[in-house]
This record gives structure tokens, sequence and C-alpha cells, in this order.
């Protein structure tokens, strides 16, 4: 298309730019005062977002016309980093974004929605003093949202998945002066936190599935060979797939985002936030995210039937939980919330049965009327001056103040009630057929009906309390009206304090209020046709638009002929049942009504019950969060006292008085500094005066090369054997016969009478052994620090049976050793001592020395030499000779330094005759 | 004239100095000499960075690659040392107009330093090292006492006037022992003197010892540090970024250069050679630079103290040249860039938060700013960060290379101090972020209210992009690093 103006990969790029760019502009550059600014920029920028997006979306209708079974915008921006796989494979996480036929629609409702949002936000938030900070914040929403759907991976998914976590949070808190509007914020924020840990667990088991973060290549390797995702997880002992951990790993997720059971308590509370944000994250799109995810995901879902049970039954709990509680509520928004969380009950109970476009059918759906009804609620409680929420026993009559609020309110009613023919109908009817397709399948499964049968009882439940907060709302007369005025004595301009009802001369908003309205309210009627349901040939858009992004049950496509219609039937009618039955009963109970003539009926425990939302969150407080709180101020003082007081507050004033002394050199005066300077220069050439040694050690096959740290005008003198025997001839670099390459270097011979010292060299294992025990000249006791075999042989614990072993070996007597020229003499005093594996009693005239005598009755000497494997008791020891190899350095200027390095042969060299021997096996650091 | 291309960016200097001194004079102080002096710059950089990923010049003429170099070495230094001293005219641009101080002087003397700058980073030769390095310094000290009427600002460039002759007088007698030991001034004779062996050792090491001594003042390491905290308190702050950020470059510059070029071989390995010298340097340095930071209360102090410590760590760097010569290399020219980039952006924020008569330089005086001026807050925020060391900006990754090619040349105790350092480095630099944000003026004190000055704005702009962009794709600079190392030890 030559003729565009832009393409349509930078197209796509300005759609995530834009909002980024609006939330810096308001965030950091315009002020409060900059509300003209503010007003055009903020819906200015996301509005050009969603032309974009239709510029994109009627390229994706084209290239789906023209036979592309995958329509799709990629645009790669760069790698990001890259993760090294055990193994050395290198896994790419890329900055890509993708518009596909799933995201394309879903980006459409962000910023479509989101543009009409930002309108009315102009109206309703007309008088708040930090007018910038919210639009700031709504900007920095919609790109953080468009980023979560535009990604083409997990890990760039996540940045947006945390972003729309974090400007929930900023906007729920957003009056955050009140105290209960900030812990709000943050129970939102804990909440999702929960969740987002099981994201980050999924992300990681489908990289292990599938090798990859990008959605495309996992959900290719999901459909085509399903063998890396149904094989086990790789924990021994866990008979769980790999796809069912990863799936409930990420619908772990999905309910801290979608508001699920049991993480669904903090999106009633999120309605402290102003309305538009409600309107725009906590109904229309940040909740659907998860929803979303699901359905990018559904070939690797649909991998795992157990997880899909689980979510299936979670969807339906949390459907039913929440329409029940909607009941009985006073406030607008509260039943629009639990409202909210019902319906993402349903979306997820869709893909539970396996039905995600359905599922994701009603997120487009319910995007329209519960924005509609939010922004309707809105503007009621702006003609009333209502702040926070609407108790809608002092509403009434609203049809005669606020019109176009009232067409469109009764129109989103309609549509969310699912009556016949309007957009909430037709989804809600495909969820159901979902549902009842599994329950009447070939293996009729209990959770299909289960589903079935909960989802039409909460279809019920939510066209009864949607149409008892219509009647309530707008129909009978309003009663804050005058009335109340007069015995209030009010001045009519009361902020509507709730006590004492709201202003008694409600005004209807103004454009920016009606506009998004109406253009929502004609959403909710219509856009349900889109979907009709195929199973009467109708025309489904819906189904086969959805049909390359996301997966299908086998015989569920959108192209498969459906045989049995028993289950078409079935959802049809309970979803027309429900939905009539609830208006109608509502129309009865609450039409023109003023008193709640319907809950007083209800026991008053049920109802109590019910009104507190079934005390979950009461629940949570005794089980959960009072350990939580009583671990945590434990932590806390031992953080204060130990941590801060003890460990910081000492490292913080060790740094400071340092920090004082080093500037004290800091005079001002320059006799100071030069001082310091010539110092300094003095230092640096003594430095280069004096020479310095070092020496290291390396093993060439059989041979010990001993390196020398090379030096300008160094001259060197090895001494293999450190024995001080050999001529101190200093040699330069290259001098002489030798030569030396890059470093001077010397290659020893050893023999037996090289070894300078022995040593033992400890071969069992054991915590508390050391490596290795140095012998000395004299008789000592083998003894190990902190191993006291005498005493640790009293209550061997089961950890320390080598205390136990060694005092059977020992008979509580003291081993001795010392060392000799050739090796080491070792006196048991009575233990067991094998040498090569084979018992060695000591010979009682084994001492040379006669001063040992009285010892020597007792037990005589075993006399060791380097290589020989003793036993005492169970351990191990053998018998190592110790070399110290020497270098002497000497400079230019006639200075020396010497280093040496200790070489512990591993065998024995031979006696000097024979041909001589190399190996070395440790060395440790030069002993300067 | 076309034997002169590859020198094009030095001249671009030159007669952009000269031009400027005609046009103040012809306009009578009524020219945007800032907006001028930048576009000099930026153009500067620009030719610069066109050369960098260009192929290499052939046919040079020998008078110009004995005594200054055409490597793409030279032309990464060309780039930061132009890129900072842009940053530091426009900072210019705002500060001085501010506080009533602008003279058209100033400008000709950033453009003239800045050309000594790259002389030095380009140079070859003793000779034209010392040429570079007195340009530079003469320009600076002027630059530094620039506020006539301050007798602060006097001492601090008296002080950093005499020291500076001291480190120069010890630097030339360094390069005179050893031309007397090999009888060369160039930098790759010199190398092949001493490594044919035909060199007096003595006079070598000596020579070495007091070349390390010079360069050591310039780059402000421990013990020869001392004028660093007067001159930068005492200078005005567009002086201090422009000392931080080319100063510091261009004698970072050439300490590699001449060190892996004129002292390789048996010099630069084992316990006697540089590296091992420049260990202790280095360790002394950074330490010494954090703690004294902690202790200050002048914001305009601890930067001088934090240049010390990154002083320290860039000093690791060119000690792990002599082991790890690409990567160590690459991680200093890299860490340079980062730190330019990092630190013109904490010193513009300073200025931009100040305004006429009201000058912000103590924390007590960013109280509470952060909130009262977001902008003035996030550049701040942006920008200590960054020094701090916080992934993902600039800093992080300066860090990061640096001790990664530390650790790889088995500096590993070495590395431990350094992080261990950096962390009290986080210290201080979060101390700016808690006045920022947590903090309220003192009653009665003055709140500081920023200027307003698109110079300014334009500076932290230009200079945040880069620190944000070297963090989220610092392969693209190490890429480029890594070429310009590769020109230096082939």
């Amino acid at each position: 298309m030559s003729g565009d103006l832009i393409s349509h990969e930078s197209a796509l790029l300005l759609i995530v730019v834009l909002p980024i760019l609006g939330a810096l502009i308001n965030g950091l550059w315009l002020r409060a005062e900059d509300k003209k600014y503010v007003s055009v920029i903020a819906p200015g920028l996301v509005g050009l977002a969603f032309l974009l997006a239709v510029f994109n979306f009627i390229h994706l209708l084209g290239l789906k016309a023209a036979g592309s079974e995958d329509p799709r915008i990629t645009l790669h921006l760069y790698e990001w980093f890259s993760l090294q796989l055990p193994g050395g494979a290198e896994l790419p996480v890329n900055v890509t974004f993708a518009m596909d036929s799933l995201s394309g629609l879903m980006t459409l409702v962000v910023t479509g929605i989101g543009t009409l949002i930002h309108i009315y936000s102009l109206g309703y938030m007309s008088e708040e003093k930090s007018y910038n900070r919210f639009f700031a914040y709504l900007n920095l929403f919609t790109a953080s949202m468009l980023i979560l759907v535009l990604a083409s991976n997990l890990p760039l998914m996540f940045v947006g998945w945390e972003g729309v976590g974090l400007c929930s949070y900023l906007l729920i808190g957003f009056w955050f002066e009140n105290k209960t509007y900030a812990a709000a914020g943050r129970k939102a924020f804990v909440a999702n936190r929960v969740g987002d840990l099981g994201v980050i667990m999924g992300m990681f088991c489908l990289v292990l599935a599938a090798g990859s973060f990008e959605f495309e290549s996992i959900n290719a390797l999901a459909s085509n060979s399903a063998g890396s995702f149904v094989r086990s997880f790789p924990i021994e002992g866990l008979q769980v797939s790999l796809a069912t951990v990863a799936c409930l790993f990420l619908f772990l997720g999905v309910t801290g985002k979608s508001a699920q059971v049991p993480l669904y308590i903090w999106l009633p509370d999120a309605m402290a936030g102003p309305t538009p944000v409600s309107a725009l994250i906590h109904a229309a799109t940040m909740v659907t995210a998860g929803v979303y995810l699901m359905c990018r995901l559904s070939p690797v879902f649909l991998h795992s039937p157990f997880a899909m049970g689980v979510i299936a039954v979670v969807g339906t709990v949390t459907a039913l939980l929440a329409a029940s509680i909607a009941v009985v509520q006073h406030e607008m928004k509260k039943i629009l919330a639990y409202s909210t969380v019902s319906q993402l009950g349903f979306m997820v109970a869709a893909c539970g049965v396996g039905a995600f476009s359905a599922g994701f059918f009603h997120v487009f759906t319910h995007a329209f009327f519960k924005a509609c009804l939010f922004l309707g609620a809105g503007s009621v409680m702006h003609a009333v001056h209502a702040h926070g929420d609407a108790d809608i026993f002092k509403l009434g009559g609203m049809k005669k103040y606020v019109k176009i609020t009232h067409w469109t309110f009764l129109l989103s009613c309609l549509a969310i009630a699912g009556f016949p023919g309007f957009s909430g109908f037709f989804s809600k009817d495909e969820i159901l057929y979902g549902a009842a397709a599994q329950a009447l399948g070939e293996h009729g499964s209990v959770v299909g009906w289960f589903v079935l049968v909960g989802l039409s009882l909460a279809a019920f439940m939510t066209a009864f309390y949607m149409f008892r907060l219509y009647f309530l709302t707008f129909t009978g007369t309003y009663r804050s009206g005058a009335h109340g005025d007069d015995e209030h004595g009010h001045d009519s301009h009361g902020h509507g304090h709730d006590d004492h009802g709201y202003d008694p001369h409600p005004h209807d908003g103004g454009w920016e209020i009606n506009l998004p309205l109406a253009v929502l309210g004609a959403g909710a009627v219509c856009v349900g046709w889109l979907g009709l349901p195929h199973a009467f040939h109708l025309p489904n858009w819906w189904g086969g638009w959805m049909e390359a992004s996301i997966a299908y049950l086998p015989g569920h496509g959108p192209h498969d002929e459906i045989e049995n219609m028993m289950p078409v039937y079935l959802a049809m009618g309970l979803g027309t049942i429900a939905a009539l039955g609830g208006i109608g009963l509502a129309y009865v109970l609450y039409n023109d009504k003023e008193e709640d003539t319907f809950t007083t009926k209800i026991p008053k425990g049920l109802f109590n019950l019910m009104f507190d939302k079934w005390r979950v969150d009461e629940l949570y407080g005794a089980t959960i969060l009072r350990p939580i709180r009583a671990l945590a101020r434990i932590v806390g003082n031992v953080d204060q006292t130990f941590v801060d007081g003890i460990l910081a507050g000492l490292t913080a004033r060790v740094v400071s008085v340092s920090g004082w002394l080093a500037t004290r050199v800091q005079t001002g005066s320059v006799h100071a500094y030069g001082f310091g300077m010539t110092l300094g220069v003095l230092g640096l050439l003594w430095w280069a005066v004096n020479p310095h040694a070092e020496l290291t050690v390396e093993v060439v096959g059989e041979q010990v090369v001993l390196h020398a740290a090379p030096g300008m005008g160094y001259t060197y003198a090895f001494d293999g054997n450190g024995n001080n025997h050999s001529q101190r001839q200093f040699v330069s670099h290259g001098e002489g016969d030798r030569d030396w390459g890059s470093s001077p270097d010397f290659e020893p011979h050893y023999f037996a009478e090289d070894c300078n010292r022995f040593l033992l060299s400890v071969e069992t294992e054991h915590p508390r052994l050391p490596e290795r025990v140095d012998v000395g000249e004299g008789w000592q006791v083998l003894d190990f620090p902190g191993l006291d075999w005498r005493t640790d042989s009293v209550a061997p614990a089961e950890d320390e049976r080598l205390g136990f072993l060694w005092s059977l070996a020992g008979r509580e007597q003291d081993v001795l050793i010392r060392r000799t020229q050739d090796g080491i003499d070792l006196r048991p005093n009575g233990a067991d001592v094998a040498v090569d594996g084979q018992v060695v009693l000591a010979q009682a005239d084994g001492d040379a020395d006669g001063e040992h005598d009285a010892h020597a009755a007792s037990g005589g000497v075993i006399h060791l030499t380097v290589g020989q494997t003793v036993t005492i008791g169970h351990v191990d020891f053998v018998v190592r000779g110790v070399i110290d190899a020497t270098v002497h350095v000497r400079s230019a200027f006639g200075g020396e330094d010497t280093a040496t390095v200790e070489i512990v042969l591993e065998s024995a060299p031979p006696p000097s005759q024979g041909e001589p021997t190399h190996a070395a096996l440790t060395i440790r650091e030069p002993a300067r | 004239m076309m034997e002169l291309l590859p020198v094009a960016s030095l001249l671009m200097l030159v007669s952009a100095g000269l031009a400027i001194m005609l046009l103040d004079v012809f306009t009578k102080g009524r020219a945007e000499l800032p907006f001028v002096t930048t576009i000099a710059l930026l153009a500067a950089a620009a030719i610069s960075a066109a050369a960098l990923f260009a192929p290499a010049p052939t046919d040079v003429p020998a008078f110009i690659t004995d005594y200054l170099s055409v490597d793409k070495y030279g032309l990464f230094f060309d780039v930061v040392i132009a890129l900072g001293a842009a940053l530091a005219s426009l900072l210019a641009g705002g500060y001085l107009r501010e506080h009533g101080l602008e003279r058209g002087e100033y400008y000709v003397l950033i453009l003239f330093s800045a050309l000594g700058a790259m002389v030095m980073a380009r140079a070859v030769d003793l000779l034209t090292l010392f040429v570079g390095l007195e340009t530079l310094s003469l320009g600076v000290y002027s630059l530094v006492g620039y506020r006539r009427t301050s007798a602060r600002a006097t001492e601090a460039a008296v002080k950093y006037f005499l020291l500076g002759s001291f480190a120069s007088a010890i630097f030339l007698f360094g390069a005179a022992l050893i031309y007397g030991a090999t009888g060369h001034t160039g930098f790759r004779s010199i190398g092949e003197v001493i490594a044919a062996g035909h060199a007096p050792v003595m006079l070598v090491l000596l020579g070495l010892a007091m070349l390390v001594a010079g360069l050591g003042f310039k780059v402000s390491a421990v013990p020869f540090h001392m004028w660093t905290p007067d001159a930068y308190e005492g200078a005005p702050t567009s002086t201090t970024a422009f000392m931080s950020v080319v100063v510091k470059s261009a004698a970072f510059a050439v300490f590699l250069r001449l060190l892996a070029v004129g002292f390789g071989d048996e010099l630069s390995r084992g316990a006697g050679g540089w590296p091992a010298l420049l260990t202790i340097l280095a360790a002394v340095t950074m330490v010494y630079g954090n703690l004294a930071a902690v202790a200050q209360s002048s914001v305009k102090r601890m930067l001088a103290y934090s240049s010390i410590a990154h002083a320290g760590y860039l000093l690791l760097g060119l000690a792990a040249v002599g082991t790890k010569p690409a990567e160590a290399t690459s991680a200093v020219l890299y860490y340079l860039a980062a730190y330019t980039v990092s630190n013109a952006l904490v010193l513009g924020a300073l200025i931009w938060s100040g305004s006429h008569g009201k000058e912000a330089t103590s924390y007590a005086d960013l109280a509470g700013l952060g909130r009262r001026h977001p902008a003035v807050g996030a550049a701040f925020l942006v920008g200590v960060l960054s020094l701090m060391g916080f992934p993902p900006t600039a800093g992080f990754f300066g860090k990061w290379y640096v001790f990664s090619a530390a650790v790889q040349a088995d500096m590993v105790g070495m590395t431990i101090l350094a992080v261990l350092s950096s962390a009290v480095g986080a210290f201080y630099y979060l101390k700016v972020l808690v006045y920022l944000y947590m903090k309220s003026p003192e009653e009665g004190a003055p709140v500081a209210v920023p200027m307003k000055s698109s110079y300014v704005v334009f500076a932290l702009v230009l200079a945040a992009y880069f620190v944000m962009k070297m963090g989220l794709t610092p392969a693209r600079y190490l890429d480029a690093a890594l070429a310009a190392a590769s020109g230096l030890i082939g």
C-alpha cells in the first residue's frame, strides 16, 4: 500500500509510543494549572492511537480477505537481552510487538474505549486538583495495557502486566489523602502480586516445555506436537504434566488480575478510585487481561484437562458468589463491581470449558456495556454530587434529570442481563452453549453440568440485580429531592453528605459525559451481532476471525457443523429464561418502589452474610493476615534492633567516621596538598625501585614448572626444593642457555630427598575433618580442633558417628605422630591401625628414640612413607611429601625479594639414583 | 588539503574558537554563543562519529601520524570529548546567563580546552601529549577562576594552577628520563626500544613512575587528588561539568594509550609491571573517594569525591589492560562514555535547580525539590541511579564491563573491594534522592527555584537520552568501544 502515509509497522510502534508520550508530557512536563494543554494532549494522543489501531485493523481485515490464514503485523524492535540456558543455548528476549486477530481486536477495545473514557474524564474530573497527574496515570495505563496486549512474548507481556497493575494501584489510591482509598490501592497491589508470582512461574514452565518465550512458537509447538507439554513435570515423584503445572500457575495469575476466587477481594474495594478508572481499568480492560492471557495461550491450556476443570469450576463459583453478593448491595458502584467479578467468572468459566472464543467474545461485549454502566453511574453521581459512591435508596427518578444516561443505562442493563437481541445475550449464549456441549457431550461430564447450571443461575441473578439497580435509581421519585432540603435546611450545593442525602437539584453532565455514553450504549446493543449463533447458520464473523489465534476443542471450530442441536436449544432456552425471569422479578419488586421489599424477606442471618460479602475478607484476615502480621512484627523487631541497630547502624557509623577522617587531610592548604603529592611520587618511585617476587606452579604432564612473575630488569635465582643448598645464581630473562619464553620459569627434578616436610592428607569426607594435617618435628597428638572423639563418643549423635567409631579405634588413647627425614612416624598407642588396608600391629621396638622407651612399651611406632594409606578407626589418611619451591628476585637497583610456593607431591619420588618423578597434587599460595 | 581530513574534528574546533572570538566582538556580545559553540562541538562529534564507522583512512601523511593518531581509538574519544564539551557549553548557556556571568571568552576557552583534550587523546608522542595537556590545562585553569570577583573561585584556580604546574613538572621530568633512556619520544618507538632490551632499566622504571604520577594528577588518583574537591566546588558549576567529563576522559585516554603502547610486554605483566602499580592506586583511590564523599554536605563537593571514586574504578579497568587488553580497554572506553553523560546529567540537574541569587549546591537546598518540580527530580533520579550503577542505566553496564574485565584478569579480590566500595557509594547517591523526595525545606530556609533555560533542558534531555539508551541497548555502544579498542591494541 504505497499510498499510505506511514507503514503499518510504524503505526504499530506509534500505537504504543503515543500514550507513553502522553504520560511523560502530562506527568513530567505539564503542571496541574495547565489544564488546557492536558485536556488536549491526553485524549488526543490516545485518540490518535485509536485511529492508528483502526488503520492497522483494516489492514488485517484486508489480509484476511486476501486469504491469509493468520493475518498479523509484526514489528521487531530489538533484542532486549538474552538468557543463557543450561546446555549453552541462547534464549533471546525480544522487544517485539505483534498485532494479530486477537491482539488487534483487544487493541481496538483498549484504545477505543480508552479514548471515550479519556473524553468522559475531561468533564468528570474537571474540578480535580491533580488534573495532570490523573491523566498521566490514565495515559500510562493505556500504554501498559497496549504493551500487554501487543507483546509477542511472555516477558514483554509481563512488563505490561506489571505496568497495568502499577497504574491500577496508583489510580485506586488516586485520592490517597483518604486512608481507606489508599488501603484499597494496597490491597489490589498485594492481591495482584500473589498472582504475578504465578505468571512468572508459569512463564518458566512454558520455557521449559517449549524453549521459547514467543507466543507464536509456544502455541505452534502446543498445536503440532503435544509431547513436550504432556511430559511429566521434571521433579521426581510428581505425576503431573508440565502443561498442568504451567496452566495452574498461569491461572493463579489470572485469578489475581481477573479477580477470581480466591483473589477477587481487591476488585470491589478498587471502586475507591475515580469512576472513569473503574470503567476503564476495573471493568473494560485490565481485569480482562487474565482472560486474554488464557486465550492467547489456549493451545497450551487444551493440553491439560485437569487445569481446565479447575478453571471452569473456579469461574463458575466466582460468578455465583459475586452475583449473590450483588443482589443485596446498596451502592451503585459496589453493585457494578460485584457484577464485574461475576461476569469475569463467566469469561473464565468459558475458557474452562474450552470455549475460549466465547469467553473472549464476552470480554468484548462486556467492555461496552460495563464501561457504559460505570460511566452512567458516574454521570448520576456527578449529577447529584455524590463522592466515592452513591446509595441507590437515596436516589430514584433519575430518568427525569439525566436523560441520555437513563437510556444508555437501560440499554446496557438489557445487554448485561442477556435480553435476546442485545450484545450480552449472544456472548452469554455462546458460553452457555460451551458448557452445555460439554455437559451433554460424549463423555458427559459433571463439570459441564455444574458450569451450565451455575452460570444459568448466575445469569438469572445478574438480570435481577441489574434491574433492581435500574429501577431503584431511575424510576420512582428522587428521594434526596427538594423536600429533604427543607427538612435539613441544606443549601442547594451541599456536596453529597451520605447521611443527609445528595444534592436535591441534580444536573445533567456536559457533552464530554454524554457523548461517550451514547457511543458505548450503541455498542452495548450492536456489538453482539458480530457473533450470531452459527448453529442456525447465521453469519458468525467472530468465530471465523478468531480462528487463527484461538484454539478450539475438536469438533467445535467455527466451521464445524453442529450435529447435536440439543445443547444449542438448552443453552439458549436457559439463557432466555434467566434473563426474562430476572428482569420480570425485578420489575415486580422494584419498579417505582421506594422501599426494598425483597431483601427484608431474606432471613436475617443469610442477608447479613450476603451483605457482608460472605465475610470472605474477615476469613482471610483471621487465617492469613493475622499470622502474617504477627510474624511481620517479630521480623520487624529483629530488623530494627539487630539489622538496623547493630549491623547497619554500626556499618554506617564506621563509614561516616572513616569518611570524616578521610576529609581531615583536605585542609585547604596548598602546602599540605603539595606535600601529599610529594609523598605520592616518592611512594611510586619506591615501588619502582623495589622488586616484587611472585611464584606460580604449573604441572605440564609429569613435569613441574615454576613461573616467576617477570619484571623489567629483574634477575632470578630459582631454588627448586627450598633447601638453600643451590647456588644463589641470579640469571636474567633470556640469559644463558635457557629460553624462558614469555616469563622466567624453571623445571625442577625432584627426588625423595627433596621433600622438605610431610603431611597427612585426610581422605575421609566429614564436615568436621580438615583436609590435611601438618606434621611437626616432635611428637604431637593427632587431634582435630572441634572434634573430640573422647567426648563425642559418650553420646554419639546420628551425624557424628565418626567420634563413636574413633573411640572404638582409639580405646581412649592418644594417637601420636611426628615427622622424620623420609616420612612420618605414627604411634597408635593401642588404636586399631591399618596400613594400605592391612592391619598392622606396631612393633614394640620400632621406636628409635631412646627417650620414648616408656611409650614404646605401651605401643610401638609405625613408620610411614610417602604414598602410603593409613586407616585409623574409620578415617583414611595418605602420607604426602611437601616441597617449598622458592625464587629470589633481584631488581636492577639491587633490591631483593623472595617468593615461596608449596608443592604437595602425590606419589613418592624415587631415591636420588633413580629416574625423577614430578607428579604434583596441590599448590598453595606462596608464603612470602 | 585532503590529507588534513583525518584531523578535521580538531580543525573544526580551532576555526570555531577563532570565529567565536570575532563573532563576540562584532556582535558586541549579543550573539547566541552557547548555541554556536554547541553546534560546532556537535559537528565535530558528528564528523568523528562518521569516521568511526567508516573504513580507516589510508595514506595519511607522516607529519600527522608521527604526532597524532588517526585510529578509531582517537575518534571514539573525539566523540566523547566533543559530546561532553557540548553538554558543558549548553549548561554554561543556562548557568552563566542566569547568574549574570555570561562573557564570550568562556565559550572560546571551552573550545580550545576541548581541542587540547582531543589532542591528548590522539597523542602518540610525549611532546604532543604535553602540548595537548597544557592546552587543556591552561584553558581549564581560567575556566575555574572565571568568576573573578569570587574569592573562593580565585583561590580554587590558583591552587589548581600551582599543583597542576607541579604535576606537569613531574610529568615532564618523567618524559625526559624516558627520552634519555630510549632516545625517542614516540610511544611506539619507546616500546620497541624497551622490548629490545636496549634501554637502561633504571631510567625506564623511574621515568614510568613519574609519568604515572603526572597523569595520576589529571585523573585525580589518590594521593594526587587533593585539588579536586576545592577546584570542583569553587568553579562555576558548568566548569565543574566540563572538568569532570572532558578532562577525565582525555587524561584516561592518553594514560591508557601511553601504557599500552609505550610500556607493553614485560612491563605490562607480573608483579613488577604497571598493572600492579595501578591496582594499588585504584584500591586507595576508590576507597578514599567513596569514604570521603560520605562526609560531605555539599552536593557539588560530594560529586567531586565521587569523581575520585569513579577514577578508582577506571584505574582498576586500566590495570586489567595488561592481561586482558581487548576486554579491559573497551570496558574503560564504555565507562568513560557512560560517566560523561551521567555526570553531566547530575551536574546539569544541579544547575537547573538554582536560579539567580539562589544557587543550589548543598543537600539541604534540594529538600523537597523532586516533589515540587517533578522534571528536575526525574533528571536527578536518572543521573544519580546511573552514577550509582543501577540497571538499566549506562552506569550499570559501565561498572559491569569494567568489573568483569577485572575478574577476567584474575583480580577477584580487587573486584570485590570495588563492589564493596561502590556499595558505600550508594549511601551518598541515595541521599540526594532522599532529600529530593522525602525531605521538606527547613522553616525559613531559602527554597530552591529552578531556572528557566532551554539550553539546560536540552542538555539534560540529550544526556538523559544517552544514559537510558546506553543502559537499554548497551551492546551497540560496547561494539563501538570494542572497535575503538581494536584500533589501539591491533
